[in-house]
């Protein structure tokens, strides 16, 4: 029988101050919760709005909001999302599930601006807790409590699974990735941080949450259940240190289907990267 | 693996701060700062880190835009209708963003405001550091449930700050505010090139002590406006104000009384009103200066002070007395 082992941590986050040169801090100072993600989630979308009405790259704007939106894989999303809407004419409408204050409703204004493309539909699903954030940016955008999921219909719809944003949250949501998962018919999208075994499926993450994950292989055999046409790129986890340490690799799983044979051009830019 | 997380200090204070020395010389200290989650084992060994991106900035704005959208709950609305604007109010649990130091500056405000708004002209109003202009929403929020008048009907709002980034955030977050009594201006806190009385009020939350002429903008302020200057400002009892630099890697000026009383002679009429001082050791945001030691931090605090000639005040206020 396997038993756990208690691995005791101290435990903080905030600015740590160094002289330069040292690694020994000169001074630490702790940051309340509303500093931290939440706070940089709130200044992306800003940041995309500002760069939308302005014509700007945020790239060209603040190098920091850019590599935060990386670091939450929302342009690799977007790319698949796009791809879908110029290849199916009849889909108006994305509905994103773990769509928090909607950095990625956002990403799809920026890009959609700049390209000068018919802007798509949005409909956001999560805890109530993000409606009001979520409406204060997006008054013309949907929000669904993520209580009312089977009530959605995804007709002329690509459904988004977005659970790569959600395991990073200090609070895990009430929707478990499974109920997403049955959601989602084709034509779909997931971003998801999966156990590349069945060892790791169960991590601690850095705001001290139990995170359930999912396993790739069963993902993608669930997915295939669905759907024979999705296509899947496991991409090695480069943000592995959002969890504590222990057994069992993780890694990104992109996956999109139309629900017919489909070349993704940007799945293809994911995997040879 | 089950992981056990206790919270730690990786960096206690000690009694004298490492570069307090240095500020009291001309020595060039350069530092780097990372913001991050640290996890250390039982040996005192570093097991683990998580960085987030290095940037006050864009920590800030996010944290202030967090802070408006929370004030424009329509269930706050309720509250406020339901409980009144008062102090108490403020110590709802149902409301933790009420209970911290800027809803209790806004209150002042709104006290003062509804003092003197039966005259027939409007108010204007100078908040000195405005960020997003989070505090005309409160504001706003404590107007309508009391009123049932928008505080733009009521008040020209003159938001003044450094950053280009938070400005941009303050006009999306109030483009329904009539462009008549909503301007925003980017500008250094101590650049103030008011004409006298200019403002009947005046909002500066912290902003006095980071801005690169502490003394030079607290006068100006104080000239600008006619009847009241709300404001929390870092005081040292030391018998000179001295420079820090704050986590935020900004230079922070703690005033000395002196400091204020030089200010004070700047305006004709008036005195220094104190609503509130918090040691700051009890302060919710410990160690926000770098370097300095516990001795020094005893000196410090944050007073919640109100400038005015006004001889009734709407709230509890001692006057302070300056040599």
């Amino acid at each position: 029988m396997m038993t756990k082992r208690s691995t005791p941590l101290s435990w903080c986050v905030g600015t740590f101050v160094y002289q330069r040169g040292s690694s020994t801090p000169l001074h630490f100072t702790p940051l309340k919760p509303f500093l931290l993600e939440s706070a940089l989630d709130l200044s992306l979308v800003l940041g995309l709005k500002a760069c939308a009405d302005a014509g700007l790259s945020l790239n060209d704007v603040s190098i920091d909001l850019a590599n935060w939106m990386s670091r939450l894989r929302i342009e690799d999303v977007g790319r698949l999302i796009r791809e879908i809407l110029e290849a199916d004419d009849s889909i108006s409408s994305v509905i994103e599930i773990y769509s928090g204050c909607g950095i990625l409703a956002e990403y799809l204004r920026y890009v959609q601006v700049l390209h000068k493309e018919p802007r798509s539909n949005f409909v956001a699903v999560d805890s109530p807790d993000f409606e009001l954030h979520f409406s204060t940016f997006h008054g013309a955008a949907v929000f669904c409590h993520d209580t009312d999921l089977a009530s959605l219909n995804q007709r002329a719809a690509i459904a988004v699974l977005n659970h790569n944003t959600s395991v990073r949250r200090s609070q895990m949501p009430s929707l478990h990735w499974s109920d997403a998962l049955n959601f989602i018919k084709s034509p779909a999208i997931v971003s998801m941080r999966v156990a590349l075994d069945s060892a790791g499926t169960s991590k601690t993450s850095v705001h001290g949450c139990t995170v359930s994950l999912p396993v790739d292989a069963d993902v993608r055999s669930f997915l295939m259940a669905e759907n024979p046409n999705w296509q899947f790129c496991l991409y090695p986890d480069d943000d592995s240190s959002l969890f504590l340490p222990s057994d069992g690799e993780t890694g990104w799983l992109l996956g999109a289907s139309v629900g017919r044979p489909f070349s993704f051009q940007s799945l293809d830019a994911v995997r040879r990267r | 693996v089950r992981f056990v997380l206790s919270p730690f200090d990786p960096c206690p204070v000690s009694t004298t701060g490492p570069l307090e020395h240095a500020s009291r010389t001309n020595a060039v200290v350069a530092l780097e700062t990372a913001y991050k989650y640290q996890f250390v084992d039982e040996a005192g060994h570093v097991a683990h880190e998580y960085a987030l991106p290095t940037n006050p900035d864009i920590q800030n704005c996010g944290a202030y835009v967090d802070k408006l959208i929370k004030y424009r709950d329509p269930k706050l609305f309720e509250h406020f209708k339901r409980k009144g604007v008062n102090a108490a109010s403020l110590k709802a649990t149902e409301f933790p963003i009420l209970d911290t130091r800027s809803p209790e500056l806004d209150l002042l405000l709104f006290q003062l405001i509804q003092t003197v708004r039966h005259s027939s002209t409007r108010l204007r109003l100078l908040d000195h550091g405005c960020s997003v202009a989070e505090h005309i929403d409160l504001l706003d929020v404590m107007m309508t449930s009391v009123t049932g008048e928008r505080i733009f009907n009521v008040v020209d709002y003159h938001g003044l700050d450094f950053s280009m980034q938070l400005l941009l955030a303050a006009r999306f977050l109030h483009s329904d505010y009539p462009k008549s009594s909503f301007s925003l201006t980017q500008a250094e806190g101590s650049d103030l090139n008011f004409a006298d009385d200019a403002f009947d009020f005046c909002l500066s939350v912290g902003v006095i002590n980071q801005v690169a002429e502490p003394v030079k903008a607290l006068k100006s302020l104080l000239r600008a406006t006619s009847r009241a200057v709300v404001m929390a400002i870092w005081v040292t009892d030391k018998d000179r104000g001295f420079w820090a630099v704050n986590h935020a890697r900004r230079s922070y000026y703690f005033f000395s009384f002196a400091d204020l009383a030089e200010a004070a002679k700047s305006k004709t009429n008036g005195a220094f009103h104190v609503v509130r001082f918090i040691p700051e050791t009890q302060s919710s945001q410990q160690k926000m200066a770098i370097g300095i030691g516990s001795a020094l931090t005893q000196s410090m605090g944050c007073y919640h002070l109100v400038f005015t000639s006004m001889s009734q005040l709407p709230f509890e206020a001692g006057k302070l007395v300056l040599e």
